[in-house]
């Protein structure tokens, strides 16, 4: 009877820890031949009651967008076994939206040379950018299209059959002597998913192991190297430990730290947050690129057109206030001007809506003909997205996040950069980022239009070629400590049964709307300290959370909660290197000090915060001002930037 | 003796076991994984409701909404709150207004490019009103 007792108890003590995560290997969500996976034994290493697998890899890429998947297929085509994790479908990446063009002096409508896309792109970012990566990108910029060209891409052609190039804004001819440059290639109006569904076919060509729907959450860290990747895998709640070489950060962009952004509701700075909790640094977060007039909710951009016809701005008064900030060019002002005065209006108390955040673009004076000859589709996109009727109503704007430039910082080969003991950048052991996580830095302080897609092939191709050229395939991996990612699981642990009073949406929509208010175009030292208060405040709430899902399949209140995590990550280290900041460089723009300062900031941001939560701390490293090679390429010396 | 037993039996024991049984769709030993079930009543309700959409019925039903109002919505628009003065949303509406017809662009001669200038508002990359770079 008594032993009879004792296997009773053992057997409740036992189901009641016992959870029903699946015994299930890796198998729907993965497509590659032959996965394998060993299981770990976590009851005896993390004390905790997760179903661990581990997965051996000579090289792993976080992230599947344009940037992920080259290097992906890069890695394998050069006889590596590389796998890619998303926490997307691939072809759902952010990549698929991008329809404008990607830079290359391939020279098809008139002479061209890429040393003038160098000199403009160190134009564009105001000098902030590392000259060596501007001339390594801008340089291997034609032979990545016509890669891209050879993968399939169907480029628009001109009457010769070569690739048709078009004007596109920032680009010039003859160091910015020559006029308008014609340097942008394009698939009519869908190169960024035309890319990114020929980069996927080429990935799958070359048996890359996908883990799709799986959500990384930290990089495994040894001895100031990274060693792998931790994952979760949102179909089945088992957890991965990838073990790699050499690791590669390709997740995109943080639009989502700010309540108005274009970019999908996955741009969630996943990829900086963990190299930020890794202890690594994240350069010149303050600058992040704006266009003003997004549509209310849903960050649709409207475009300048619409002013440049006739369209203007009012506020809660009715008053047409662009009059105010730019009595000459009134609405036509340019982009910035536009974007500060919405701001300032905002600021004032004179926004529209039920909590005063926005402005009004009205339409509705302007005779239908014109809408319909001038602006054709401005109707079908204001009925979509904001659900007016433009001949009737107003549109509802705001300032809205296009584009991170600050990131990773990596060297022009994509190596992860640090600062050693002495101040001395210093590569981080296996790891590798590339694409809008990435800071190499090419956009420095503002980014030119169309080159955004450029720093995805180009970085992508580069990670690929610096691993190919440093790593054997097959090297056998050194032993990991078999409790490696215990405290990222006990982090999930927490997040999931997280039984605060706030919710995971309430915290994120005051972040959003803090960023917003504080940190967007409108930057003095007032509101810029205002804002590391406020933003403070909302990341200490973040220890209120309540999750209610408390299973591990399909958890999105979890992988949002998470999401939200890595947001709040971004959103600090912006908003505490933007305070510092104190002068106006590109897309930085501050009312206290107009002026760009080389003497004192001619210097990129660096921002730790090793673990969530802690406060920010600063520090700087030097703007790489020379080239590869000074025989090759000159460096552009620093002048007033005006177009 | 017994009677000490049992309640254990009951309460300890087949309990247990009894939540350790999962009652999966289908009985193979390929288990896939998916979500939680909802409680009896409400899951009853959407496999109900997943059936009728799936028969010929409905279908049928739908590529007929599709053919007369050309949307594929469920609670489609009603024709009059979409109307404007400046033309309905036909299907063809969404996509790219086009500015000429065939491949090859009369103006620059561009072949297989876009059907709408897509910088006809300067600096800005725009397809209906709508911009995606700058």
């Amino acid at each position: 009877m008594l032993s009879l007792r004792r296997s009773a108890l053992a057997a409740t003590k036992f189901s009641n820890n016992k959870r029903f995560f699946t015994s299930s290997c890796v198998k729907l969500q993965t497509i590659g031949d032959n996965i394998k996976g060993n299981d770990l034994n976590t009851a005896k290493y993390m004390g905790k009651k997760y179903h661990v697998i581990d997965h051996e890899y000579d090289c792993v890429v976080v992230g599947a967008g344009g940037a992920g998947l080259r290097a992906a297929f890069g890695l394998a085509e050069a006889g590596f076994k590389t796998a890619c994790i998303s926490k997307l479908f691939p072809t759902r990446s952010h990549t698929v939206a991008a329809q404008g063009g990607i830079n290359a002096a391939l020279g098809n409508m008139h002479k061209d040379d890429w040393h003038w896309h160098m000199y403009d792109t160190v134009k564009g970012s105001d000098w902030l950018g590392d000259q060596d990566a501007i001339h390594y990108m801008t340089r291997e910029a034609p032979e990545s299209i016509y890669e891209l060209e050879n993968y399939g891409v169907p480029f628009s052609r001109n009457d010769e059959g070569r690739i048709y190039q078009r004007a596109f804004g920032g680009q010039s001819k003859e160091f910015g002597k020559g006029g308008q440059a014609y340097r942008t290639c394009a698939v009519a109006d869908r190169t960024g998913h035309a890319l990114l569904h020929s980069l996927y076919g080429q990935a799958l060509r070359h048996n890359t192991h996908f883990f799709i729907e799986f959500m990384a959450m930290d990089l495994l860290m040894e001895d100031g190297a990274c060693v792998g990747v931790m994952a979760y895998n949102q179909e089945d709640g088992t957890l991965h430990r990838f073990r790699s070489h050499k690791t590669v950060m390709a997740t995109g962009g943080y639009g989502r730290a700010y309540f108005s952004c274009t970019s999908a509701h996955t741009c969630t700075g996943d990829g900086y947050a963990m190299v930020s909790r890794a202890g690594l640094p994240l350069e010149d977060m303050e600058f992040i690129q704006f266009h003003p007039s997004g549509i209310y909710g849903s960050g649709c951009l409207i475009t300048e057109g619409a002013r440049g016809e006739g369209g203007f701005l009012v506020n809660s008064e009715g008053e047409r206030f662009m009059e105010r900030y730019a009595p000459t060019a009134k609405d036509l002002a340019c982009r910035d001007v536009v974007s500060r005065a919405i701001t300032m209006e905002i600021n004032e108390g004179r926004g529209v809506g039920p909590e005063k955040d926005h402005m009004y673009l009205q339409l509705s004076h302007l005779p239908p003909s014109v809408l319909k000859e001038r602006l054709p589709g401005i109707s079908e996109t204001a009925h979509i997205f904001a659900g007016v009727d433009v001949t009737k109503e107003p549109i509802p704007i705001l300032p809205t996040v296009h584009y991170n430039m600050g990131g990773i910082p990596t060297k022009y080969n994509g190596e992860v950069l640090t600062k050693d003991s002495n101040g001395q950048d210093k590569v981080v052991p296996g790891l590798l980022a590339c694409g809008e996580v990435a800071c190499a830095s090419v956009h420095g302080a503002n980014r030119l239009g169309a080159n955004s897609l450029l720093d995805l092939v180009v970085f992508g191709r580069a990670v690929s070629h610096t691993i190919r050229d440093s790593l054997t395939p097959g090297t056998p991996l050194s032993p990991l400590a078999a409790d490696a990612g215990k405290e990222s699981i006990e982090n999930l642990d927490k997040l999931r049964n997280a039984n605060g009073p706030k919710s995971t949406a309430q915290i994120r929509l005051e972040m959003q709307k803090t960023m917003q208010k504080g940190c967007a175009v409108f930057r003095t030292q007032e509101t810029l300290d205002e804002c590391v208060e406020n933003i403070g405040k909302v990341d200490k709430t973040f220890s209120d959370v309540g999750t209610t899902d408390r299973s591990m399949i399909w958890n999105s209140d979890l992988v949002e909660t998470l999401e939200l995590q890595n947001l709040l990550t971004c959103a600090t280290q912006t908003a505490a290197s933007a305070a510092a900041r104190k002068e106006s460089r590109g897309a930085h723009a501050r009312e206290d000090y107009p002026d760009r300062d080389d003497t004192n900031w001619w210097k990129h941001s660096l921002s730790y915060q090793t673990n969530f939560g802690d406060d920010v701390k600063l520090d700087y490293r030097d703007v790489i001002q020379t080239t590869l090679d000074e025989n090759e390429c000159k460096p552009v010396p620093p002048t007033v930037r005006a177009y | 003796m017994i009677q000490k037993i049992r309640p254990i039996f009951r309460q300890q024991i087949l309990k247990p076991l009894r939540v350790e049984v999962r009652c999966y769709s289908k009985f193979s030993t390929e288990y896939t994984p998916s979500p939680p079930k909802l409680p009896k009543e409400q899951q009853e309700e959407f496999e109900a409701l997943q059936k009728i959409a799936n028969s010929q019925a409905a279908i049928d039903q739908y590529n007929e909404q599709i053919e007369n109002t050309g949307s594929a919505n469920s609670d489609s628009l009603s024709t009059s709150s979409t109307k404007t003065d400046i033309g309905g949303f036909h299907p063809e509406y969404f996509k790219t207004i086009p500015e000429f017809e065939g491949d090859v662009n009369p103006i620059t001669g561009e072949r297989g490019g876009p059907k709408q200038d897509p910088l006809k508002h300067g600096d800005e990359w725009s397809f209906n009103g709508r911009v995606t770079d700058f």
